[in-house]
């Protein structure tokens, strides 16, 4: 295979891209999902 | 204001797609033959064109999104122009990148500035600009009615980098309407179809969880109000 070093490193980016996506996605997500449940038990404490 | 708990959906779409991608893979380094002027460097091109398409399709249903909004002024189209914006700019970068690895063993340089590659470099950055710009007004329906009217107008560059290597003497290959620069065999043709799909289904599934994502923002909005009311 000639000119591998392209082939393997443009497949790279492709991974490399998709996973940072992927993972900054899951990321906030998570981060929110907290805070929602923070902010809910918050909200039933005080109307409580 | 409420979420459903476990999003099977988009478990299953994300587990299809994930099967899709490794199909994909497997028919670009197994099931498609070698290509005879360029050699297993032209592998690339498959992955290349499935992330120009996703970058396409992204920037085309913001579009959509935007007139959506400005017709009927509902926040749900404007989260969807803005999740389909993120993920557009990402396989756009994905295209942009992997076509310099594609060029320098065929043109013998990375970058060079013809049209299909200056236009897409600038169509990156007014859409890096939408994502920036958007962020920094305030008022969420200033924001969105700014954001829609970007969005369509932005959308010119997707046309023009489509016919850009059509309209204008170009090295970039033309393979999909001509031909040129590339002889592809059925095996080719079926493994790029296959791996567009692949990616579509991949787009679908990151747009479902990035709407989510931005609901998730609206509900946690909704919450810090009414503490602050009380």
């Amino acid at each position: 295979m000639e000119n591998l070093s392209y082939l393997v490193a443009a497949y790279i980016v492709f991974w490399a891209l998709t996973f940072v996506l992927v993972f900054s996605i899951w990321a906030r997500q998570r981060r929110l999902e907290q805070e929602i449940a923070a902010l809910a038990a918050q909200l039933k404490e005080n109307e409580e | 204001m409420k979420r459903s708990g476990q999003d099977w959906w988009g478990i299953a779409l994300a587990v299809l797609s994930g099967a899709a991608i490794v199909i994909a893979l497997t028919m670009v380094f197994v099931y498609a033959p070698r290509e005879a002027t360029m050699g297993d460097v032209q592998r690339i091109f498959y992955f290349h064109v499935s992330s120009a398409w996703v970058g396409f399709l992204a920037f085309f249903v913001t579009f959509l999104a935007g007139i959506g909004y400005l017709a009927r002024r509902e926040r749900r189209w404007d989260i969807v122009a803005v999740s389909s914006v993120e993920i557009g700019v990402t396989f756009i970068t994905m295209a942009i990148i992997t076509g310099s690895l594609w060029a320098r063993p065929a043109w013998g340089t990375y970058w060079t500035w013809e049209p299909r590659l200056t236009i897409s470099a600038v169509q990156l950055l007014i859409y890096v600009s939408y994502v920036m710009l958007r962020a920094a007004i305030e008022g969420p329906e200033r924001r969105a009615r700014f954001a829609a009217v970007y969005g369509i107008v932005a959308f010119v560059t997707v046309p023009l980098s489509w016919f850009a290597i059509r309209w204008w003497r170009t090295i970039h290959p033309d393979v999909l309407t001509s031909g040129e620069g590339m002889a592809l065999t059925s095996r080719m043709v079926q493994t790029l179809l296959f791996s567009v799909g692949a990616f579509t289904l991949l787009y679908v599934t990151l747009l479902r969880q990035r709407i989510r994502l931005e609901q998730a923002t609206d509900v946690l909005l909704y919450l810090r109000a009414r503490i602050r009311d009380l």
